[in-house]
């Protein structure tokens, strides 16, 4: 049992990871309808700027603003001088913005990689929660409670964000749909800016995650998360942020229990397995009817 | 057609045959029974995934730093060495390409390259058939120089050095049980986890966890969380470039203190710099220690030259280009079959792996060096060493 335990305890770490890359993504998505493909580079541009503020002496937790202010730069640019400019133009379908973000993340990608000399870098730990408490027979790592806690945070804050506030309720508005928030005196592509200001900093936090949890970052960081994060985002409903946190979590728990009780192998695949399955079933989500934005 | 127009075609016809070829051919002699211009393949996987880049990269850095080197040394007189460099980018279609290139239409002079092994194992025959000579830098894995007796490689295949260092490891930490944890993704470091298994259970070490990690985890702590569970005496790695340092990392979270039996990509600062790396053991070929042969000159020269401190990956691509010119050197002449014969007669190479040759097996006649990470370095370990976390 205590084995069981430990092993979700694991799949529930792992998920909180996997959950703040989904929010980001599920935002942008939902609001902008926009499947970003570069949504990963935000994240290895902004673990890169919390790795460049560390090394500057700055505190860990400025360091970590220094990479999200990173990451949601360079998604403000991305939005201005490629998607807007692109949904502007009338004959330009959702795939071609899709192709148009692989080709910015291969450039994005191809820059830090020049950048770095194709170097693996060591991600220091020093200042983030480390080793383990041990909790009922279980072993709780600090670092990933920490990162639980923080995704936890995250969903809470951005959900009252959406709920209570003006610029929140804008962009539900937007979401909607854009016509009908313009009539009513709100300026779209205000909306999209900050959507696209809380996605690139979201991602920039995972990433500072993932570089704490694996003590490395490179160019191809964010590489492999990405198809999880949007695997993520399906299976939980998009544009719904409870929906993001729990395909994060759903995911982050099966991997862990298929790799524990069945094979790697097979966890390496459930992702897109359950995704799947979930398009067939319930192609609007497991949440999507709680969806914040355009539900 | 009139007389002078078939001419100047045959002229340009032949111009044109000549510029396509590669090889010694275009620069005539250098006037030392040499050509004046030798090129070198360097098939490496310089793009792709960083865990591959990273090793891949360097490795290019030591082959230019060494071509260089020698050509403004005039190592080899007036003749020069042109590196011609192609990423095949972890793919074995692309290295077979790379291959079928510079065998037929290139005709490279020499081969000093390949950074994963399944790419060699699959492009590495074509080169055997065309009798070109292949130096090969990072390949790990067995079954290299089997493919024919143009191919040497500068890295031992590692079984061969677990095969000396892990007993007298083992018996020095007295384990009694093992785990292991290897990439279950490469055919390459699987086999190497199945023979050091067998060599530790053949001492009496028995097997009580073995867990597969693979190239798409960022979080290991699923096969981590099953290995405290066996409660193993030593855990032994096999894994890739760039998974070390994160399991180094993830053990502490993981609440795990056991012995821990590395693999040569402990040998990195980053892996090192992971508090839960210290007082790892691991066996490799070279080290910024080794004060024998041309390494104390290369680390200078690399540090000078690329502003970094050099990685055992960029130390055998220096290595073998030095060898393919000291063999092209030595026989005299390029031509692949007596650079070949030299390679396999070559004693006394001043190399950073120290002095060494090759054996009957074309594989570097040295032995390893056991080391232990001990306060986010590397130093030598001996059976009475001591080292606390």
């Amino acid at each position: 049992m205590s084995y069981f335990a430990q092993q979700l305890v694991n799949g529930i770490a792992l998920g909180s990871v996997f959950a703040v890359l989904a929010l980001g993504v599920s935002l942008v998505w939902g609001v902008l309808d926009v499947l970003n493909f570069s949504h990963a580079q935000f994240m290895t541009w902004g673990v890169f700027g919390t790795a460049f503020g560390i090394s500057h002496g700055l505190p860990v937790v400025v360091a970590i603003v220094v990479g999200m202010l990173t990451g949601a730069t360079l998604a403000v640019i991305v939005e201005e001088v490629v998607i807007t400019p692109l949904k502007r133009r009338a004959h330009v379908d959702a795939s071609s913005i899709v192709v148009a973000t692989i080709g910015v993340a291969i450039v994005l990608e191809t820059v830090i990689k020049k950048l770095t000399h194709s170097e693996l870098r060591s991600f220091t730990s020093e200042g983030f929660p480390s080793g383990s408490i041990p909790v009922a027979g279980i072993s709780i790592g600090l670092l990933p409670l920490a990162i639980f806690l923080t995704s936890v945070v995250v969903m809470v804050a951005l959900a009252l964000w959406l709920a209570r506030t003006r610029l929140g309720r804008e962009l539900r508005t937007v979401a909607y749909s854009r016509e009908r928030a313009e009539i009513v005196g709100i300026n779209p592509r205000t909306s999209y800016v900050i959507a696209f200001v809380i996605s690139g900093a979201l991602a920039a936090l995972a990433g500072t995650f993932v570089g704490a949890e694996t003590a490395l970052i490179s160019y191809s960081s964010g590489d492999g998360l990405l198809l999880i994060t949007f695997a993520a985002v399906v299976i939980g409903g998009m544009g719904s942020i409870p929906g993001a946190v729990l395909g994060g979590l759903v995911l982050g728990i099966g991997q862990v229990l298929t790799a524990a009780f069945i094979s790697q192998s097979v966890s390496d695949v459930l992702a897109f397995g359950l995704m799947v399955i979930v398009l067939l079933v319930r192609p609007t989500g497991l949440l999507r009817r709680q969806a914040v934005s355009r539900a | 057609m009139p007389k002078a127009s078939w001419r100047v075609s045959v002229a340009i016809f032949a111009g044109i045959l000549l510029a396509g070829c590669g090889g010694s051919t275009p620069g005539g002699q250098a006037g030392n029974g040499l050509p004046a211009n030798l090129t070198i393949g360097a098939p490496l996987d310089i793009s792709g995934s960083a865990s591959v880049a990273s090793v891949g990269a360097p490795e290019q850095e030591g082959e230019q730093l060494a071509v260089d080197e020698i050509n403004s040394s005039g190592f080899l007189g007036k003749t020069k060495l042109t590196l011609k460099v192609v990423d095949t980018q972890a793919s074995k279609e692309l290295a077979v390409q790379t291959l079928t290139d510079m065998t037929v239409r290139d005709k490279v002079d020499g081969i000093v390259g390949f950074t994963l092994t399944p790419s060699f194992l699959a492009a590495g025959p074509l080169a055997q058939r065309a009798g070109i000579p292949v130096i090969t830098v990072d390949l790990s894995g067995t079954g290299i120089t089997e493919v024919g007796d143009y191919i040497f490689r500068v890295s031992p295949a590692l079984v061969t050095l677990f095969e000396r260092s892990d007993p007298i490891i083992v018996k020095a930490l007295k384990a009694k049980t093992a785990a292991y944890i290897y990439s279950s993704d490469s055919s390459n470091t699987a086999a190497q986890k199945d023979f050091r298994k067998k060599v530790l259970e053949g001492l009496g070490v028995a097997t009580v966890a073995e867990q597969g990690v693979t190239a798409a985890q960022i979080d290991y702590q699923t096969q981590l969380t099953a290995i405290k569970r066996a409660n193993p005496d030593v855990l032994v790695f096999d894994v890739l470039g760039g998974q070390d340092a994160t399991l180094a990392q993830q053990i502490k979270q993981a609440g795990l203190s056991v012995a821990q039996m590395g693999d040569v990509g402990w040998n990195s600062p980053n892996v090192m710099a992971v508090s839960g790396s210290q007082c790892t053991i691991f066996t490799t070929v070279w080290d910024p220690s080794i004060s024998t042969g041309r390494n104390p000159h290369f680390l200078t020269l690399y540090q000078q030259k690329l502003s970094k401190p050099p990685t055992q990956y960029a130390a055998w691509g220096y290595d073998g280009v030095w060898l393919y010119a000291t063999a092209v050197k030595n026989a005299g002449s390029a031509n692949p079959a007596k650079v070949r014969d030299a390679l396999a007669s070559m004693k006394d190479f001043q190399g950073t792996l120290g002095v060494y040759g090759f054996g009957p097996d074309r594989a570097p006649t040295v032995s390893g060096i056991n080391l232990q990470v001990n306060g986010g370095k590397a130093v030598p370990w001996t059976p009475t060493s001591t080292c606390s976390r």
